[in-house]
């Protein structure tokens, strides 16, 4: 059960990271595409959200699923960067 | 982020700089083997075919410990120590402490090495440090784990090497945090296509940016671990209990109580496990018994965390009655915040609370920070090379350790699968290594071109990460319908990785090799 709360808050950040990857501005300028990017705003919103999954899993008490789930987002964070970028433009 | 002047922008550039030159090739060193031994339980199982599953404490044991109680002399019968040991069989150590001349606590007895069947397969006498040694069927996992722990340098050098290695780390870390200045606005950004030297920064900077937590806290637990036996013992020993190093030990991790030397039997030990499994929701990890076969017996047994928590436990059982006494905390007698961050620094550096789950994004962390200290040196050179101060000498070393290493590494793996059956895996495993850092010191001499060598290099990885699980079955591993019989699915998943590791790999090289004939043809049309 722990397992399936653990997993879902790991899908649910990691897709917000996907969704910040995909509109940030920087990202975007330097790969040439066009510059429709998140706002600051948004970017912030969108930042408190990844962490709330951590927040909750804190607020449960369950240290371990916080420590997997930091490791998964920054893992996860890396790799989406890293995989994804091939498919820009120059 | 953190705006420092630009004077001190440049002091900690070349901190770092530095730092990460000077040292990140140890530093590689010691974060790639701690990444593989984050797996060194399952790569030992893997590697010599262990299919078992049930702990040697979840089966009867109290019987063999009262035979090999018999059997041992008297003055080595002050402490017994039981933890596991091959194929979940039990490895029992009657010893009694003493001080070396050099001040230094160590314990000396006899060491048993059972078998399936409890009985004696090996026995051998003499200091902790001589007794303990790899064995034919852990010679793999043993080299792993010494390799990140001491570098093969003998104690204390080799520990203080690597917590010299792990503060490296955390100046590396801490500068780094400080020199960049767009940290969290530079996350998602790499430009693959721009000058080398922004492209190598874009690298080194995002992968370093994400796994910043963990190597503050990887490299932290990890000079703990270093410096925790060889120099915060003999201070705290030094400056609170005289030097003397054995009443520091009573006192920190000792069961306090007024000495009972009365002659009585040990209670049942597996009624002990038992009840311990039952407490914790799993078998102990280590056992011991202290003032052996007295009234005052305490029997502890340590257990990994319990589902949820990172914390270990340990419990208390009085010896001679064989019942429960209480929890204890990991230092001192009573919890507390101390004990706690004591307690929690070996799964934090280990990544083992959470089972495969934790050791898995443990692993990633690892390879994570591996890529930070390669990219970061080849930063440093590739911003070398732009103001025409080439280092080719450096840039080749960069390449010979950044591969071959794990060349290496995957060598020592193969070696130990041919040698095991044969009985000699203690002498070819570090010996395969050895010959596999020759090849690729020796390829790093004679290759003319430094992408041919590390083309070649990574061809080797690719090749031997594929051929692993083939080298396993054909001397004579379990395959894979014997290990999902028996439930040992560690064998299987390792086969997959290293399956996995080498096809990717190789077809990475491919997809690169067709990219660069593609290029070569387009530039050499207009020539034509």
């Amino acid at each position: 059960m722990m397992n399936s709360f653990l997993f879902a808050a790991i899908a649910i950040s990691l897709a917000l990271i996907v969704w910040l990857w995909h509109g940030d501005p920087k990202r975007r300028r330097s790969s040439g595409l066009p510059q429709v990017g998140n706002s600051a705003g948004k970017r912030r919103y969108l930042a408190f959200a990844v962490a709330l999954p951590g927040i909750m899993l804190a607020a449960i008490g369950d240290s371990a699923a916080v420590l997997v789930w930091l490791g998964s987002c920054s893992i996860g964070g890396w790799l989406v960067t890293q995989l994804r970028n091939g498919g820009d433009k120059a | 982020m953190i705006h420092l002047p630009k004077e001190e922008t440049k002091l900690m550039v070349a901190v770092h700089g530095w730092s990460g030159v000077l040292l990140g090739l140890v530093l590689y060193a010691v974060v790639i083997t701690g990444m593989a031994a984050v797996f060194a339980e399952e790569i030992g199982a893997w590697s010599a075919g262990h299919v078992e599953t049930q702990s040697a404490f979840a089966r009867p044991f109290d019987r063999s410990v009262r035979e090999l109680a018999a059997r041992t002399p008297n003055e080595f019968r002050d402490d017994v120590d039981l933890f596991e040991i091959g194929d979940h069989n039990l490895g029992v150590f009657f010893h009694r402490h003493e001080v070396a001349p050099s001040g230094e606590l160590i314990n000396r007895g006899v060491y048993y090495q059972l078998d399936r069947q409890g009985r004696v397969a090996n026995e051998l006498r003499g200091t902790g440090e001589e007794v303990f040694g790899p064995r034919n069927d852990d010679a793999l996992s043993s080299f792993l784990v010494d390799t990140h722990v001491r570098l093969h340098v003998p104690d204390p050098w080799g520990l203080l090497l690597t917590g010299v290695m792990g503060l490296a780390m955390l100046v590396a870390a801490i500068s780094g945090l400080l020199v960049h200045r767009h940290l969290f606005k530079d996350i998602f950004t790499l430009r693959r296509r721009a000058n080398p030297v922004l492209a190598d920064r874009d690298r080194h900077s995002v992968a370093g940016t994400w796994s910043l937590p963990f190597a503050f806290l990887l490299a932290f637990t990890g000079s703990f671990f270093s410096f925790f036996g060889t120099i915060g013992v003999p201070i705290v020993a030094m400056a609170a209990f005289g030097g003397d190093q054995q009443a520091f030990s009573d006192t920190v991790f000792g069961q306090p109580g007024k000495p009972n030397p009365t002659p009585q039997p040990i209670g049942n030990l597996d009624r002990i496990a038992a009840d311990a499994i039952g407490r914790t929701d799993g078998a102990p990890t280590f056992m011991t018994i202290e003032h052996f076969g007295r009234a005052d017996a305490a029997v502890t047994t340590f257990h990994e965390s319990k589902p949820g928590d990172i914390e270990p436990m340990t419990l208390v059982y009085h010896g001679g009655t064989a019942t429960f006494d209480r929890e204890k905390p990991s230092i001192g007698s009573k919890p507390s915040t101390g004990g706690t961050l004591a307690a929690i620094m070996a799964p934090l550096h280990f990544g083992n609370f959470a089972g495969v789950l934790s050791k898995a994004v443990w692993f990633g962390l690892g390879f994570a920070i591996c890529y930070v200290t390669l990219t970061g040196i080849r930063l440093w050179l590739a911003r070398r090379r732009e103001r025409q101060r080439s280092l080719d000498w450096l840039e080749r070393s960069v390449t010979v350790i950044g591969f071959g290493l794990p060349l290496a590494l995957l060598a020592a793996a193969a070696g130990f699968l041919v040698t095991m059956p044969l009985g000699s895996a203690v002498f070819w495993t570090p010996a395969s290594f050895l010959a596999a850092c020759a090849v690729a010191i020796l390829a790093g001499a004679v290759v003319p071109r430094q992408e041919e060598l590390q083309r070649g290099l990574q061809i080797a990885i690719g090749a031997l990460l594929a051929l692993l699980p083939l080298i396993r079955l054909a001397s004579g591993g379990p395959g894979w319908p014997a290990t999902i019989a028996s439930g040992q699915l560690a064998i299987m998943a390792v086969d997959i990785a290293t399956l996995a590791g080498g096809a990717w790999t190789l077809w990475r090289l491919s997809a690169q090799g067709r990219e660069r004939t593609a290029k070569d043809s387009a530039a050499l049309q207009p020539t034509e």
